[in-house]
């Protein structure tokens, strides 16, 4: 049987973690304040001005939202059970960006370092391979291409292949928009 | 529902598949509903050969789950189709 589709967000969150506007870090840093926490470890990626070798002058993110948000909640709970931290909270922003902008944010809270630092690797490499996001390059000569990604394995979360193949390459069939 | 009725199933396409669609959304009609994931595939890359290369890494959804492609799609499911991603 197919699941038959319900509401298009899922409340999984108080705070959509796909979003159209500009990523706040401040107020992810409020709301994961911790007395607890000794560590903090944000993680910020922001569009790049080349790739591959080719001159990038802006990129659209696209996703599918449905699945993303609820992808992204279930990355945070993952990151949770598997390390010892008090928070992790991820945003990622879609739309046109320009270079410099921030497009996806992680900020993780822990009693001590390394547990932080891990867990932040381990989120967002999780969400570049696990998220139905994508992103659509302008170069400088006015052309367009969609950046090579990582199919979707959609395997229960604990048997999840680690992420570590590589990506960020663009499809070399570059397209005028 | 009649057996014999065509029916359209709608499937939205999402990044490259777009390109490679000539649009995000796409109908396929089909003899009646329910129907295999499966089936409509094979639909679609009869009006859209190009696409047999890219079904291999595509995954499918319908609403906010993925579905294989031996799930059945029902009335008023609109499949997706997810090529490779690349957020972050």
């Amino acid at each position: 049987m197919v699941p038959r589709p319900t509401d298009q967000r899922p409340k999984t969150n108080m705070q959509p973690h796909i979003t159209d506007q500009p990523l706040d870090p401040e107020a992810l840093l409020r709301a994961t304040e911790s007395p607890e926490s000794g560590a903090l470890v944000v993680f910020g990626g922001t569009v790049r001005a080349h790739n591959d070798g080719r001159k990038v002058t802006a990129i659209n993110y696209s996703a599918y939202e449905p699945l993303a948000e609820k992808a992204i909640a279930e990355i945070e709970r993952e990151t949770m059970r598997r390390f010892d931290i008090q928070h992790c909270q991820i945003r990622h922003r879609i739309g046109d960006l320009a270079i410099g902008d921030m497009s996806v944010l992680v900020v993780v809270r822990a009693e001590h370092r390394g547990e932080a630092f891990e867990a932040g690797r381990y989120a967002i490499d999780t969400v570049k391979h696990e998220v139905a996001i994508w992103k659509y390059e302008e170069y400088e000569d006015g052309t367009h291409a969609y950046v090579k990604g990582c199919p979707l394995s959609h395997e229960h979360p604990s048997n999840r292949r680690h992420a570590d193949a590589p990506g960020d390459e663009p499809q070399h069939e570059a397209v005028e928009r | 529902m009649g057996a014999t009725m065509t029916q359209r199933v709608t499937v939205q396409c999402f990044g490259m598949l777009q390109q490679v669609c000539g649009g995000p959304n796409q109908e396929v009609q089909v003899a009646g509903l329910p129907i295999m994931v499966a089936d409509v595939l094979k639909r679609l890359e009869q009006d859209i050969p190009a696409l047999s290369a890219h079904l291999g890494h595509t995954a499918c959804a319908v609403g906010d789950h993925f579905v294989g492609r031996d799930a059945y799609l029902h009335e008023g499911d609109m499949l997706v189709l997810l090529p490779p991603v690349s957020g972050g």
